[in-house]
């Protein structure tokens, strides 16, 4: 009995470790965004005193908040939009309409291609498209590199989760296969839907090196790649870099606690069903 | 069920998008960095063909060199600490009655920010001036453990790694924890009925039903560290010189600030070779496992 108690201890133990350890990096910057340089030099860890809010404004304007926050939503946005479309459309092909895995195969290779393998080759196009530095460049981009992901999610949602008997009545309305996509596979499929929009925002949303590369002009410049560029200008005053990281997680933590259980069996539904 | 059969437009309609676009700027793209690495080119002028020269030079470049060691020591180290944590925590987490949301939330967390974002975070961690993690290193005795994280070649690399490792875990542990939860209850009470203890539950019932998923994780953390960019390039821009240097990396610098989109293509070629043959032989290797 005591053994068993002991036991309980050691894992709560180590479950708190384990949060504290995890928590920690991100309470400090958070902590830090309101110091100045002399306060976080003369003590890493303690609190701030006074609490410094200058930080934050003076981080805005280094990234140009409001044009880098807009073009990072744009971005996102538009991405979402598209994908889910295309993959939704082609999900449901792939589950209820065709035979065999080949075409499904086929895309999923897409997800363990490494994006610097077809990096070079999407630049170039760009640049002769002329849509490299422009918006709906990049947005091309993040739709390429997020299908094969969408696809795969939603056609795994969709095989299981559209009953064959909705669809069979559907036909015997009189329904063709676009309009039962429309009236039947998508309303049904909307917990799916969620589950991908959250993980193509994030995955859009936190991208960093299409966007290094593909966006120099700062008038199209991301929040990501803004706020590293913070690096360049202020490297030696720790609290703007601080308020500049803050501001760059922020969107993602608020869009975490609001959809949780979405992005967690996003990423699992994947893993698991395998 | 195959539904549709008469109607002969709606696969073209439905998948046809998704195939043009999938098929023109992935499977296109792929072929032109085969095209690209064929070539010593600097994207303005005309690109001269040089055969497999950038793959000779790459092969013998020392630079090269240092930079798959560092990516082969950041591949085991993940897979290893990921995999062996993720378990652990998992398990843990999911033995825990009280505070299972919780603790499932906060671990995940990291997860959801940007690679640019904690890879920030980090280099203001490992800063050499105000420099917290030396400090604690003393507090805690361990004082001899100093180092210029982001400067001194030898342990530039495993400060790079700290970030890559310390994100992801979480992702791991919520992808093992679901896993774990979909065994059937009645197996695990059995276990504990017949008086196994936690760890034995763990080591012979709950992990041998888990080798699929465990395959699975390990090609994500081979495809994540066959892409990771950000750490490095933000904590040290992948110095001093290449020591802590990862191949996408190195493609960068090669290819956008040298100028040697050749040689830059040639590099993009291999990591997407060797990405698939690992994921080959990781899937092999679990294979055998399972049972």
């Amino acid at each position: 009995m005591v053994r068993r108690n002991i036991a309980i201890a050691v894992k709560y133990l180590a479950l708190v470790l384990a949060s504290i350890t995890t928590l920690f990096p991100i309470v400090w910057v958070v902590m830090n965004a309101f110091r100045d340089n002399t306060q976080i030099y003369g003590n890493p860890f303690g609190w701030p005193n006074p609490v410094i809010t200058g930080n934050f404004p003076k981080a805005f304007a280094g990234i140009h908040l409001v044009v880098t926050l807009s073009n990072s939503l744009i971005y996102s946005a538009v991405t979402v939009a598209v994908a889910v479309l295309l993959a939704s459309m082609a999900a449901f092909y792939l589950s209820k309409m065709a035979k065999g895995n080949l075409l499904f195969t086929y895309f999923i290779l897409g997800i363990m291609i490494p994006p610097q393998a077809i990096l070079i080759p999407l630049f170039i196009s760009m640049r002769n498209l002329h849509l490299l530095n422009t918006r709906p460049g990049i947005i091309i981009v993040y739709i390429v590199t997020n299908l094969s992901l969408a696809i795969f999610i939603l056609t795994g949602f969709m095989r299981k989760g559209i009953p064959d008997e909705l669809l069979e009545a559907a036909v015997l309305d009189g329904c063709g296969p676009v309009r039962a996509f429309f009236r039947v596979a998508l309303p049904i499929s909307v917990p799916g839907i969620v589950t991908v929009i959250t993980l193509v925002f994030l995955g859009v949303w936190n991208e960093f090196l299409f966007a290094l590369v593909m966006l120099a002009s700062p008038l199209v410049k991301t929040l990501n790649v803004a706020v590293y560029s913070l690096r360049g200008q202020y490297m030696s005053d720790q609290g703007l870099l601080a308020a500049g990281s803050v501001i760059l997680i922020t969107p993602a933590i608020v869009i975490y606690i609001l959809f949780q259980e979405q992005v967690v069996k996003g990423l699992t539904a994947g893993a698991v069903k395998g | 069920m195959r539904l549709f059969r008469k109607n002969r437009w709606a696969p073209l309609i439905l998948a046809g998008p998704s195939f043009i676009v999938y098929t023109y700027f992935v499977i296109v793209s792929i072929l032109f960095s085969i095209n690209y690495s064929l070539t010593k080119w600097n994207a303005i002028s005309k690109p001269v063909y040089v055969g497999a020269k950038n793959y000779t030079t790459m092969l013998t470049n020392p630079d090269f060199g240092t930079v798959m060691q560092n990516t082969a020591i950041a591949l085991i180290a993940a897979l290893v600490i990921q995999v062996i944590f993720g378990l652990v925590f998992a398990y843990l987490i999911y033995r825990t009655r009280h505070g299972f949301r919780t603790f499932r939330a906060l671990v995940f967390l990291p997860v959801v920010l940007s690679q640019a974002a904690v890879s920030l975070m980090f280099t203001l961690v490992f800063n050499s001036d105000i420099s917290p993690i030396n400090r604690i290193l003393e507090a805690i005795g361990l004082g001899f453990f100093r180092h210029n994280w982001l400067s001194d070649p030898n342990i530039v690399l495993y400060t790079v790694l700290t970030p890559m490792i310390y994100q992801y875990i979480g992702l791991y542990v919520i992808i093992f924890l679901a896993g774990m939860q979909s065994i059937p209850e009645e197996i695990i009470e059995s276990g504990f009925v017949d008086g196994a203890s936690s760890f034995r539950v763990f080591w012979n019932i709950v992990i041998p039903t888990q080798w699929d998923i465990i395959f699975i994780c390990t090609i994500l953390i081979t495809t994540g560290t066959f892409k990771s960019f950000e750490q490095s390039y933000i904590m040290t821009w992948g110095g001093p010189g290449v020591h802590s240097a990862f191949i996408a990396v190195y493609m960068y610098f090669r290819t956008f600030v040298d100028g040697n989109y050749g040689y830059g293509s040639a590099i993009a070629v291999f990591i997407l070779l060797a990405s698939l043959f690992i994921t080959f032989v990781l899937n092999m290797i679990t294979r055998r496992l399972d049972y």
